[in-house]
């Protein structure tokens, strides 16, 4: 019951705020769309340089190192060596 | 007080119209409501991207400050952005492109002209077309009420010249749903990016005294 009162509620605060909300997506909308514009301008540049705009960025590399030497130090010694 | 008088004095049809109009309007904003709920619960389902891209990044200490997470995690986000909107925008694009070339190479311009004529070969004409500037209107407490349905001035019927229409604003209409749904995810991350970015890095003051 409660839920079904916050839905009307809610709705009727969406039907006060649609002018709001529409300008907030319509703003939205044309910055996303010259965003990706500029981005496949981007990424065309960089497949030219023989690289792809999806590559890792520095901190993710950064990441697999943290994660890479964490996964080291919790190898036994004798897995790592080839020991058994 | 004159407004009541003048409710018991309606006749029982004027009644039961009241009534129903309250009714459609109750159901209207429920209706609304509820569209409003579950595109929140999408977006807060694309909000979790965020977490899923940042937390880790976060978690060992590679990104330490607001800025350079608002910066690594807005990056991230224009990358999906670029990966979402690709399709509906390449549909709405050959979409747009093909139609063009048939109305180019036929020479035929009335088809665009006609995109939404019910009476020609319009997309319209496969739907129910109301006439909605003739609906019955009654006075009720001194305002101009719609008080029926509207006449019907067409009932779906194919027209076999009208099959560039139909094609045209169907995939146009996918494009733009899709087109709107990548939009909506991107304001969410968006949201939750602005959300988060600094409150991940403060310390209640409570924590520190313990």
């Amino acid at each position: 019951m409660i839920k079904t009162i916050k839905i009307f509620i809610l709705g009727f605060v969406y039907i006060i705020g649609s002018p709001l909300i529409a300008l907030i997506f319509v703003l939205f909308l044309i910055y996303a769309i010259l965003a990706w514009v500029l981005l496949v301008g981007k990424s065309i540049v960089i497949f030219f340089t023989g690289r792809t705009i999806f590559s890792d960025l520095p901190e993710d590399k950064e990441l697999k190192k943290v994660i890479a030497s964490l996964k080291q130090k919790h190898t036994p010694a004798h897995k790592e060596s080839g020991i058994e | 007080m004159n407004n009541i008088v003048t409710f018991i004095s309606l006749s029982k049809r004027e009644q039961q119209f009241l009534i129903a109009l309250f009714l459609i309007i109750i159901a209207f904003i429920a209706l609304v409501g509820l569209i409003g709920h579950v595109i929140k619960k999408l977006m807060a389902s694309q909000g979790r991207r965020v977490d899923e891209m940042m937390s880790q990044l976060v978690e060992h200490h590679i990104v330490t400050d607001h800025r350079h997470y608002w910066s690594v995690a807005m990056n991230k986000s224009h990358r999906l952005l670029l990966i979402q909107m690709t399709w509906p925008l390449l549909i709405i694009g050959v979409n747009i492109l093909w139609y063009w070339l048939l109305i180019h190479f036929t020479g035929d311009n009335g088809l665009f002209i006609d995109m939404f004529n019910y009476q020609t070969r319009g997309f319209n004409t496969i739907l129910f077309v109301f006439d909605w500037a003739n609906t019955p209107k009654s006075i009720f407490f001194g305002m101009s009420l719609v008080s029926g349905w509207p006449p019907l001035l067409n009932t779906p019927h194919f027209v076999l010249e009208a099959w560039p229409n139909y094609i045209f604003v169907t995939i146009s209409l996918i494009g733009l749903i899709w087109l709107v749904f990548s939009n909506l995810a991107f304001i969410s991350r968006t949201l939750r990016i602005r959300q988060t970015h600094r409150s991940i890095f403060i310390k209640p003051l409570e924590s520190l005294n313990k």
